[in-house]
């Protein structure tokens, strides 16, 4: 019999290494710099994707590797509740991808496969994602049921060691996590690693996809950002969650999105936005120690400024705060 | 589209080796042969073999039982999941602070072999021992005391965690319709089909679909819902994907038949 506790299960602030000067100067200057833009976008009305491509177009090796590429956008569909921003905007969803077609991508899909929901018909037609990607010519893929690939993990933090993960995403020539910023009642924060989770296949793994939940959330996290490393990261800000998130906690007018090329160094930056301090999230922390980048130093920031707020937290969470 | 062209639809799509793909161009998938041997096209051996041998295996039985010559043709196979099934081991978790919410000491069905048991499998296996003449053996009944251990404080089933952290959460249609169909008549189920009832307010193929599975399963009338069940699948015709195709045909047949392609006898 396994046994289970609070302090077990939220992987507690105890758990993380405690390191001398000497060690934090090294990690510090062992993380790449990272560029980060934050653009302020208070709703979800036209020129999103103008402004999505403007960012995107800063990134040169990004562009280059959209000529004639095959992206696949992951955004985070949860569930669909009217009067919660649990997802990423539809619209948002179809700005990335018309902006990614003027880079000169050769095909866009959008997939996704929710964790606990198994009827994505429901959840692409109740949100409105249907009509946004019949509008731009772009397909929904159900990663829960598509056929898997074996990959190896190449840290491995889960002791799984292969996973079998969606082909879509793991074939893709450019994979883009198209996030939501939210609070999470077991990691802290789901941004663009967290978002990853849902390349695992329900038709493999289950709903919820409890093996890799077992081996906890934020190994889980940081496994599946160090073997996919998604090419770019868009974190949906302009109404984030605060409070009971993922699913339950409130909307926040944060007016914002978050964009770059290293997942770390974007949630590492949407965490300061949301008054959390990023070394204090568990997969955030494993990534420094991975390549990538998460101090505020070696993130240089562009675009505009966004004031930060406390979001609201869950007691338990308070931990988290910067 | 009728139900007759629909099910042609379906075994059109049959592949060379017997089993259906989620998606034409995809290999065979167990869960949507397996749902297609409910909704009486058949598979071949080697296929429901195949199927057997994930999580699909689970309701497998029950799949089969309403199709006779399918049947007798994986008696065998048949015999074999079920003392798998009851065999099966869960991951069995004491609460120490009651973060779960919910008796995990519970023995009952995963996804995935040694992990830990939730609503979906619990009720596929539920419905294969009771479709297989084993409703009243031990492991039934923990199991059934599990899904009524995690129904949610709404009334229906999530995927099996009704409350986290001191927080009630939502149910979920598609979970609940299984975990009604698996069920006897109690008041828990009567609130579970009350839920299941609020189907238009969530309508899909795979929700109609279950809400018609559910009611029938009780014998509870169904409305106009498999005439919309039908439109829907009329509309999508041959591009509909193929584990929502056969999940349609099996609640048409039950709302058409009196055989019901999952539950032995209606309740």
């Amino acid at each position: 019999m396994s046994r289970i506790s609070r302090r077990a299960l939220l992987g507690g602030a105890a758990g993380l290494a405690v390191a001398s000067t000497g060690t934090l100067a090294w990690r510090e200057l062992s993380q790449p710099q990272a560029r980060v833009t934050v653009r302020r976008v208070l709703d979800y009305g036209p020129g999103l994707s103008r402004t999505v491509q403007e960012v995107l177009s800063t990134y040169p090796e990004l562009a280059r590797r959209t000529k004639g590429a095959r992206v696949v956008l992951k955004p985070n569909l949860v569930e669909f509740h009217p009067d919660r921003p649990v997802n990423t905007h539809p619209v948002l969803i179809g700005a990335v991808a018309e902006a990614f077609f003027r880079l000169g991508a050769k095909q866009v899909i959008v997939a996704e496969g929710p964790g606990h929901r198994r009827d994505t018909e429901l959840l692409v037609e109740g949100s409105g994602l249907d009509v946004v990607l019949r509008d731009v010519g772009v397909p929904f893929v159900d990663l829960n049921v598509d056929p898997p690939r074996d990959v190896t993990l190449l840290h491995d933090h889960t002791g799984l060691g292969r996973l079998r993960l969606a082909g879509t995403a793991v074939g893709a020539d450019l994979l883009v996590s198209v996030a939501k910023m939210k609070t999470h009642h077991w990691a802290g924060a789901t941004l663009s690693m967290k978002n990853l989770f849902g390349v695992v296949p329900g038709a493999v793994y289950g709903w919820p996809k409890n093996p890799l939940h077992w081996a906890g959330i934020n190994n889980a996290v940081f496994d599946l950002w160090s073997t996919l490393k998604p090419a770019f990261a868009i974190v949906d800000g302009v109404v984030a969650m605060e409070g009971d998130g993922p699913l339950k906690g409130e909307a926040v007018p944060m007016g914002c999105l978050v964009m770059g090329d290293q997942c770390p160094a974007v949630d590492a930056t949407c965490a300061r936005l949301m008054g959390l301090n990023p070394e204090r999230i568990r997969y955030l922390n494993a990534a420094m120690w991975a390549g990538g980048t998460v101090s505020e130093r070696r993130i240089e920031l562009l675009g505009e400024v966004v004031e930060a707020r406390e979001f609201k937290l869950l007691p338990h969470l308070e931990y988290f705060r910067a | 589209m009728d139900l007759a062209a629909l099910m042609q639809l379906l075994r059109d799509a049959q592949l060379p080796d017997g089993g259906w793909p989620y998606l034409p161009g995809q290999p065979a998938a167990a869960e949507v042969t397996v749902l297609a041997a409910a909704a009486g096209a058949a598979p071949s051996l080697a296929a429901l073999t195949t199927a057997s041998e994930g999580w699909a295996g689970l309701l497998l039985p029950a799949a089969l039982r309403s199709h006779q010559p399918q049947r007798e043709a994986a008696d065998a196979l048949v015999k074999g999941l079920v003392a798998k099934i009851l065999s099966a081991e869960s991951q069995i978790v004491e609460d120490e602070d009651g973060v779960l919410g919910h008796d995990a000491t519970l023995r009952a069905w995963s996804w995935m072999p040694g992990t830990a048991p939730w609503v979906e499998p619990t009720a596929y296996a539920l419905l294969s021992l009771a479709a297989c003449g084993q409703a009243e053996h031990p492991r039934a009944i923990e199991g059934r005391k599990m899904l009524l251990n995690r129904q949610c404080s709404d009334g229906g089933w999530n995927y099996g965690n009704p409350r986290v952290l001191d927080t009630d959460l939502e149910s979920e249609l598609g979970v609940t319709a299984w975990a009604v169909m698996a069920l006897p008549p109690s008041d828990a189920v009567s609130r579970g089909l009350e839920r299941v009832q609020r189907v238009r307010e969530e309508e899909s193929t795979t929700s109609l679909a279950l809400t018609v599975l559910a009611l029938t399963a009780h014998d509870v009338p169904t409305g106009d819902l498999p005439d919309r069940l039908l439109a829907r699948l009329s509309r999508g015709g041959a591009s509909t994907r193929l584990d929502r195709l056969a999940l349609g045909l099996c609640a048409l047949h039950a709302a058409a038949d009196a055989l019901h392609p999952f539950v032995l006898e209606r309740r």
